[in-house]
């Protein structure tokens, strides 16, 4: 009897395991295997630093595409640098000009120098375009960068003012009202190159990419699994590739200003790229780090210098004014602000010594 | 207690799809995972220079290279990990980056137009980064 009783209940038991196991096998499926994509990468040296464009669709024409994109971004390289033998540079040009009449540019260029003005009006000065002749004599990022004397930077100084940029849309040309002034776009261009570069791709089919243009990020959709993407924040104290936070990104671009990026040091100080064109030397503030996310990488890239040399107060305020900009700063003493729009899914923090302080507001 | 054929064949069943699915995905993994295929490529100027398969067995080696104007960069392997142990360039953040283990990990030297990066199946918590 007892026996009897007792015989079904194993294959009962088992039967309701199969039944499970069945009902698992494709959720596991779905999850497991779908993040076993494989991606396919190039990297190319452009614009003075690492572009990797990596691809998660299945491309047949991968390296086709990445040719193609990489020779756009030389192109838009060669029209806008002012590093150059190139003679190509329509800012070379520009700059040549100075003092003398208007130059005529291409629409794209036209159009970079023109969101460069934009942003040098919005952040009245902090951020200023026609911060190249700053830039020539500190030379940060070359063998030949040295701290400049008091006078050479009283003198330049003078040189860099965005009001004597003069931009005719009509005739698509422009001018600089005296001499020795030169537009630098650096600060920006890279920040097109990614939007140029993610155009590139959409128009071929791509839909899931990453364009890293030396760090500034733009990504395309989500992940192929649906999920958005995960970038990490690079870690100002540490080394690079060491992240302090991740955040997620669906078809937007994250682009980051840190003092680390670039710097040399001199009798024990150092002297960090990002300088402020009222003083003539590295912005000085409790900012580390500002990274800014937009749905356009232009904007992101030309907002994360501005609103670093406006600093935390004022460059929260300024981000919070704008429509569909988020920003996440990273001060001195390790603690991280964020505008209001970054919940706790956006971005969260990966390292115990950052503090989060709590959104949009500044003491 | 004794099973009867029937749940003998449930059974059989059940280890073989017990099998398909998680041990299926685990010897998968163990073959495709990072740990066991690590290759480290480096490139100069965007062409290929050479690519070392990075083992834990790997005894110390040394990559001194000369590049164009006197400029060099010495690069080290040893065991699963890579780095770059002097550099010509003014700010060293190549030097600085220090020893890199993991697929997805990379060294820059812009200067010197040096890239090292590490290929194998992607085992990190995110998908790039931001700088």
């Amino acid at each position: 009897m007892q026996r009897r009783k007792r015989s079904p209940k194993p294959s009962l038991i088992i039967l309701l395991f199969v039944a499970l196991l069945a009902g698992c096998t494709p959720l596991a499926k779905d999850t497991g295997d779908s993040q076993e994509y494989e991606p396919v990468s190039e990297s190319e040296f452009l614009m003075g630093t690492v572009v990797k464009l990596t691809i998660f669709d299945e491309a047949e024409e991968a390296e086709a595409l990445f040719r193609k994109a990489f020779e756009r971004i030389a192109e838009i390289e060669e029209k806008m640098t002012i590093n150059d033998e190139h003679e190509k540079s329509e800012i070379t040009r520009l700059n040549q000009e100075a003092g003398k009449g208007f130059v005529k540019l291409s629409p794209e260029t036209f159009y970079v120098l023109e969101k460069g003005k934009y942003y040098s009006e919005i952040s009245n000065g902090k951020y200023d375009i026609t911060i190249g002749p700053l830039v020539k004599l500190w030379n940060i990022g070359s063998d030949e960068a040295r701290v400049p004397g008091k006078t050479e930077i009283e003198n330049t100084l003078s040189l860099v003012n965005y009001q004597n940029l003069l931009l005719d849309k009509e005739k698509m040309s422009a001018r600089l009202a005296v001499p020795g002034m030169i537009v630098d776009l650096g600060s920006i261009a890279k920040g097109y190159a990614a939007d140029e570069t993610a155009k590139i791709l959409k128009e071929a089919g791509i839909k899931h990419a990453i364009v890293n243009l030396g760090g500034n990020i733009l990504v395309l959709n989500e992940r192929p699994d649906g999920t958005p993407w995960r970038i990490g924040l690079q870690d100002p104290f540490t080394a690079r590739g060491d992240y302090m936070g991740i955040v997620k990104l669906e078809d937007e671009s994250l682009v980051t200003s840190g003092t680390y990026e670039r710097y040399f040091e001199d009798g024990g100080k150092r002297y960090h790229h990002i300088l402020n064109p009222e003083t003539g030397y590295p912005e000085e503030n409790s900012l580390l780090s500002v990274s800014i996310i937009t749905k356009n990488s232009i904007d992101a890239d030309g907002l994360s210098t501005a609103t670093f040399l406006l600093g935390l107060e004022k460059g929260m305020q300024f981000i919070e004014g704008l429509p569909d900009t988020e920003a996440i700063f990273i001060t001195s003493d390790k603690k991280v602000y964020v505008t209001s729009g970054i919940s706790k899914e956006k971005f969260e923090i990966t390292k115990e010594e950052y503090q989060l302080v709590q959104s949009g507001v500044v003491p | 207690m004794r099973l009867k054929k029937g749940d003998l064949l449930i059974v059989v069943l059940l280890v073989i799809a017990l099998l398909s699915t998680f041990g299926g995905r685990y010897v998968k993994e163990m073959f495709l995972s990072g740990r066991m295929d690590k290759t480290a490529v480096i490139k100069i100027d965007g062409e290929i220079y050479a690519t070392i398969p990075l083992k834990r067995s790997n005894e110390r080696q040394e990559i001194p290279l000369s590049l164009s104007d006197g400029h060099y960069i010495r690069i080290v392997t040893e065991k699963d990990k890579i780095w770059v142990e002097e550099s010509s360039c003014p700010d060293e953040v190549c030097v600085l980056t220090g020893k890199i283990d993991a697929p997805g990990e990379s060294i820059v030297c812009l200067p010197n137009k040096t890239i090292i990066l590490i290929e194998g199946t992607k085992k990190t918590d995110i998908d790039d980064i931001s700088i």
